[in-house]
């Protein structure tokens, strides 16, 4: 048992794990799409944080797409065994399924919320792993990343173990922002590449007919 | 946490000759089917694996160790990853919360898959390639071991 879910209630836990299971429909037949339009979007504008990937050189750079694109976000930690490299595999899934022109459209930014652990070296040769090019947003400090998951309304915890192990637990959805820096959608842990990439395209088409 | 979720390449290398890979085709057999492992950056330090055990046997089991070589992994955990509901004012959220024993009811089957249960390999040893093969042995209450070959893949 780890210190997060000591303090959640294991019944709880497993009981929302469960639901979450069921609705996201992993490893059944039917999986639903899970895009999530915001009824009011996120306004992430004043979002501003030092992106350490090479072309950001570690200036900060603020959050949102270029015109007439969209930006997936995604808060992890790169010592995260499942659910950041199924996610980042999923991305890259999804950039690979669209037509080039679409791809370039579509950009991406992972916010380290593993301040202690995640370097600048360790952001980019992660990441790099599985994106051409992306924006490692690395906060100088745990009340700029506090800042910043606010805005997503994201939010996370890290925990350390007796035996030295680190919990972490993390905002698991995959934001959409467009190019007003304002978080529009969210697809939710589990979604189906496919389906994504059907998502990202409408919103890709929406957003160009918009800009 | 017990020593079981460890390392034991001595064990694994008698129970490979044992047991053979890939799990029995014979029927009424527990058997492993799909196990694979996620490649992973050379940066990262901790992988995952994922398979369905299927108990075709008439005997209730418990899962409740495993192992890699130790050129493989420092040691495995079993995990489930938890998503709690987001509400208005929160996003969904993920942890991972250690298990010590994962329930194998007779006829029935259990699947490890992304963003629920996995076997997480800690302290990787070198990173996993698409395409190496690793063996894993997964431990059982009753003391029976079953031995099976992890694909890396690169989904």
């Amino acid at each position: 048992m780890s210190p997060v879910s000591r303090t959640r209630g294991l019944v709880a836990a497993l009981a929302a794990a469960t639901l979450v299971l069921v609705a996201a429909g992993c490893g059944g037949e039917d999986t639903p799409t899970t895009l999530s339009r915001f009824d009011q979007p996120l306004d992430v504008s004043a979002v501003a944080l030092p992106d350490v990937s090479p072309a950001g050189r570690g200036e900060a750079v603020p959050m949102g797409a270029a015109p007439g694109g969209l930006q997936l976000v995604f808060f992890g930690y790169t010592t995260c065994p499942d659910i950041c490299p199924t996610t980042l595999a999923r991305i890259r899934a999804v950039r690979r399924a669209l037509a080039p022109a679409e791809a370039s459209r579509l950009s991406v930014a992972f916010v380290t919320v593993d301040l202690a652990r995640d370097t600048p070296a360790r952001l980019n040769g992660y990441l790099g792993s599985f994106l051409p090019r992306y924006r490692a947003f690395r906060a100088t400090s745990a009340a700029e990343l506090a800042t910043a998951e606010r805005a997503f309304k994201a939010a996370h915890t890290i925990a350390r173990g007796k035996d030295g192990t680190v919990e972490v637990s993390h905002t698991s959805v995959l934001y959409v922002v467009d190019d007003s820096a304002r978080a529009v959608a969210m697809f939710r842990y589990g979604t189906d590449p496919e389906d994504m990439t059907t998502d990202v395209r409408r919103l890709l088409d929406d957003a160009g007919e918009q800009s | 946490m017990t020593g079981r979720w460890l390392t034991a390449a001595a064990v694994l290398a008698a129970a490979v000759v044992a047991a053979g890979c890939g799990g029995s085709d014979e029927p009424g057999a527990l058997q492993v089917v799909d196990a694979w492992a996620r490649a992973t950056p050379d940066v990262a330090t901790n992988g995952a694996i994922y398979l369905r055990i299927e108990n075709g046997t008439e005997t209730d089991e418990t899962l409740v160790g495993a192992t890699v070589p130790e050129e493989i992994a420092a040691g495995l955990m079993l995990h489930r990853t938890t998503v709690t509901g987001g509400s208005h004012d929160a996003m969904d959220e993920s942890a991972m919360e250690e298990m010590s024993r994962l329930e194998l009811p007779a006829g029935g089957s259990a699947t490890l898959e992304p963003g629920g249960d996995h076997l997480m390999l800690m302290g990787l040893k070198a990173p996993l390639e698409t395409g190496e093969v690793f063996d894993l042995q997964l431990v059982l209450a009753s003391g029976d071991r079953v031995s099976t070959e992890v694909e890396v893949r690169d989904p």
